[in-house]
């Protein structure tokens, strides 16, 4: 099968966020002052569970990532029709639920529209990775009967 | 299940994989999937040509099993 350029490339510019996303793990407290804006409460400030929420978060999208890039790779590879994908496909589904309900439990307690509307997109984006994972099982399914077909 | 006897029907033919395979132009690929059960479906072109070169019927080749005798 044709190798796709266009996943390589997404793979390359992935694993870039992924390293920078790592290095920056460190300067979270500093970052979150220099992006968070005027009155806004520092980092320092914020309560121990507000910080291992964010933390959480932060892991959860350098997982989603790690992923990603593992996805692009598999599809660069050759098939996109394969087990491993449509697993990869359901954990980020998990793990962009679980960024949904982390970010709704802020928003109930810190209510912003930013907030709102990144729950509501993690949300979107959870149900769209299960549907995606579903059909590649659908199009497993098939293409295994056709392959065997003789 | 549905069984393919295709194995039974070349031992009594005495015909070997290669040579089913050049009188048929199937594959031996898609022969031993046919021949190790794994096929899913049949085309009625392949079992037609198959039938030709044993000289059999597809009920010679195809037989019915119940789930019991699994």
């Amino acid at each position: 099968m044709k190798q796709s350029k266009i996943s390589k490339i997404i793979s390359v510019l992935l694993t870039i966020i992924f390293i920078v996303g790592i290095v920056c793990l460190i300067f979270i407290p500093s970052l979150y002052n220099i992006f968070s804006g005027e009155g806004v409460i520092s980092f320092e400030n914020h309560s121990t569970i507000y910080k291992i929420a964010f933390y959480t978060c932060y892991l959860i999208c350098l997982a989603i990532i790690f992923l990603l890039i593992k996805l692009f790779n598999i599809v660069y590879s050759g098939s996109p029709f394969k087990k491993k994908i449509e697993n990869i496909l359901k954990i980020n589904a998990l793990l962009f639920m679980i960024l949904f309900a982390l970010i709704s439990l802020k928003t109930i307690f810190i209510p912003t529209l930013l907030s709102f509307s990144v729950a509501l997109t993690s949300l979107l984006t959870s149900l769209s990775f299960y549907v995606l994972s579903q059909v590649i099982k659908a199009a497993i399914l098939y293409k295994n009967e056709i392959d065997y077909t003789v | 299940m549905i069984i393919v006897n295709l194995d039974v029907m070349m031992a009594k033919r005495k015909i070997s994989l290669n040579e089913l395979s050049e009188k048929t132009g199937i594959t031996q690929a898609n022969l031993s999937i046919l021949k190790n059960n794994k096929a899913k479906a049949i085309r009625f072109s392949t079992l037609e040509i198959i039938c030709e070169v044993l000289n059999c019927q597809p009920s010679d080749l195809l037989e019915y099993r119940g789930t019991k005798d699994e």
